[in-house]
Formats: structure tokens, C-alpha cells, sequence
């Protein structure tokens, strides 16, 4: 099965130095059918402007992964972790029993554009941890680009969560394949473009698919996009 | 004041100038009033709820309780919530 939410369903939020697209419940955003899919909690679509951040605050019990799509993060945490990300870059936070920690944009000039996952961890009371990898973009054409999972390596987060996430730009008219183990399901999330899954769904920019008891999806690019898939655990919703 | 918010994306639960924290061993009790329809709502939350008790403009205390020990006395309309962490921070 194949759940379509188009771009225009998600909740924003404004104010005068953020703009965030809401792809589940999140702040006072809150509706009982959409607080997760699996263990991915949530995706938020963030626009920082310069020179503004989130202040000082804490988390708990979560798995948080932040994409830079444009621009540069900040990051200064409570395990004395400082770091200024941009495209190329990956975050993986656990928050485990209690972290606190500030992103702010640290240019004064450029907008930062970021996504930030949150993933149920596979284990309560984690110890906090940090970690933040780059990968190569030139290796995202055409292919399935591990950025996080389980186990982690070369170039790869390691999260604590049954998961792979992956990054590609997909030509306009090329295809890609992907193959799901049965019991597993996966989360697509177009960043930028548009394409088609096995010729029968259309996916457009910030369009995302949540996609159960399917074990073979093609993915044909209608034009040249961008793209996150996310292997998740468990297949029963 | 004393804040009381899910884990994610902070949504508030309650806000209140009128409670409790009584610290109890290593854990804090923390007390306040409620009708029974906010309770109902903060207990299905009941493992995933962050307390913030603010006291001036320049630090902020974080509780939670690790097991999600939270109580509704219906006779008195009080919840408390038995936390087993704090942290204090700078804002």
C-alpha cells in the first residue's frame, strides 16, 4: 500500500525568523492519526533565517538526525559538541536520558534549509551521544546513498533504531529500484523534483509516501529530484 | 511557573503559577491542580511529558520521570508527577 500526503496537507508553522512544514505531529500541531510511521516521529522541513536559532533546550528519548539541505547549522550541546554543518553534512543526535542543545544559523546573510528526523530509539535510557558525518555528494547520482543506519561505517551514521536512510538525485528519466525485506516499510520524501513509484503514484517536491507490503518499488524521475527513502521496521500499519 | 509539555515538539499541556515540588529522596513530587478532562488527556501522555519550572528570566529547571509515574487524585483534582531527573540550564 502506498499513503500519499502531497506537500499541501503538511502544518506549517511561522514566525519572523523560522518557517517549519510539519510532516507529523510536532508542536501545536497535533492530530492522533499522524503521530508517526513506525518509529520515525518526525520530519520537519525547516527554514532558518540568519543569524536566529533555536536557544538552549533539552530532549529526551529520541533519535534526531539533521539533513542541511542549504546553508549552515550550528550545533553546541551539552556533551561540549560545537560544529557548523552544511550540504554534504549529517547530524545524528541521541538524546537518550537528556541532552540540551542549541542550532542557530551562523551566517548573516544566507537562509539555513534543514530537515531534522526524529526516530523512536530501540532502547530507553541511551546514553547521549553525538556524531555528525559527511558524505560525498557526487556519489548520490542515480543511487541509493546510505547516510544512516544501524550499524553505521565509512561515511554513515550509526543510529540506534532498525533503520537505513538514504539520499539521491535521480536524473530526470532514470529509475531506481529498491528492494524491501517482507515485515519492513518504507518512508520516500521528495526534496526537490518529482517522480513516479512503480508507475503508479506521483510524487511532486516535499510530497512524501508511506509505503507498506510492498517489496519492490521502481522509482521513475520525471525530472532530475532529490530524494530521501528511509527502510523502516515493521509493516503492520 | 510550571510548565508541563510533551517530549515532542513541546506541545503544552498545562501552565500554572499554583503547584508543588517536593523534593522526596533523589525525586521530586510535583503537584498541581486539574479538572478531570486534562488530566485524562496529560495521562495518555503520562511517559512522555518534560516539567519546567521557571523561576526568573535566566534559567529554567528540566524534570521528568523516566518511568512515567504520573497520579490523579480525583478527590482533590490534583496530578502529580514523580520525577527522577533534573537538570538546571541557562536560557
Amino acid at each position: 500500500m502506498i499513503q500519499h500526503t502531497p506537500s499541501t496537507k503538511r502544518f506549517t508553522a511561522e514566525n519572523d525568523w523560522l518557517v517549519s512544514n510539519f510532516s507529523f505531529s510536532f508542536g501545536p500541531y497535533y492530530d492522533p492519526d499522524n503521530t508517526n510511521f513506525g518509529p520515525l516521529r518526525v520530519l520537519n522541513d525547516d527554514i532558518i533565517q540568519p543569524g536566529k536559532g533555536f536557544g538552549i533546550h533539552p530532549h529526551r528519548e529520541a533519535e534526531i538526525v539533521s539533513i542541511v539541505l542549504k546553508g549552515q547549522l550550528k550545533h553546541e550541546d551539552s556533551l561540549n559538541n560545537v560544529g557548523i554543518l552544511q550540504f554534504g553534512d549529517i547530524q545524528r543526535m541521541t538524546a537518550g536520558t537528556g541532552v540540551l542543545h542549541s542550532e542557530f544559523n551562523p551566517t548573516s546573510d544566507e537562509e539555513t534549509h534543514i530537515l531534522q528526523l526524529w526516530f523512536m530509539p530501540n532502547e530507553k535510557q541511551l546514553t547521549p551521544s553525538y556524531e555528525d558525518i559527511s558524505f560525498d555528494p557526487k556519489k548520490l547520482t542515480n543511487q541509493l546513498l546510505p547516510i544512516v543506519s544501524t550499524n553505521g561505517g565509512d561515511h554513515v551514521a550509526r543510529i540506534h533504531q532498525d533503520l537505513t536512510m538514504y539520499l539521491s538525485k535521480v536524473d530526470a528519466g532514470k529509475e531506481i529500484q529498491f528492494e524491501q525485506q517482507v515485515g519492513r516499510k518504507i518512508y520516500l520524501f521528495v526534496i526537490e523534483g518529482s517522480f513516479t513509484i512503480n508507475e503508479e503514484v506521483t510524487l511532486n517536491e516535499r510530497d512524501d509516501a508511506r509505503i507498506t507490503e510492498l517489496h519492490e518499488i521502481t522509482l521513475q524521475a520525471k525530472q532530475d529530484s532529490f530524494i530521501l527513502l528511509i527502510d523502516l521496521p515493521g509493516g503492520e500499519e | 511557573m510550571l510548565y508541563v509539555r510533551h517530549t515532542v515538539g513541546s506541545r503544552l499541556f498545562f501552565e500554572t503559577n499554583e503547584y508543588q515540588i517536593k523534593p522526596v529522596d533523589n525525586e521530586w513530587e510535583i503537584s498541581f491542580s486539574a479538572d478531570k478532562e486534562s488530566a485524562n488527556n496529560l495521562l495518555q501522555f503520562h511517559d512522555e511529558l518534560n516539567i519546567f519550572h521557571v523561576e526568573g528570566e535566566h534559567q529554567k529547571t528540566w524534570y521528568y520521570s523516566s518511568e512515567g509515574i504520573v497520579h490523579f487524585d480525583k478527590g482533590n483534582n490534583t496530578i502529580s508527577i514523580f520525577a527522577d531527573h533534573k537538570t538546571v540550564y541557562p536560557v
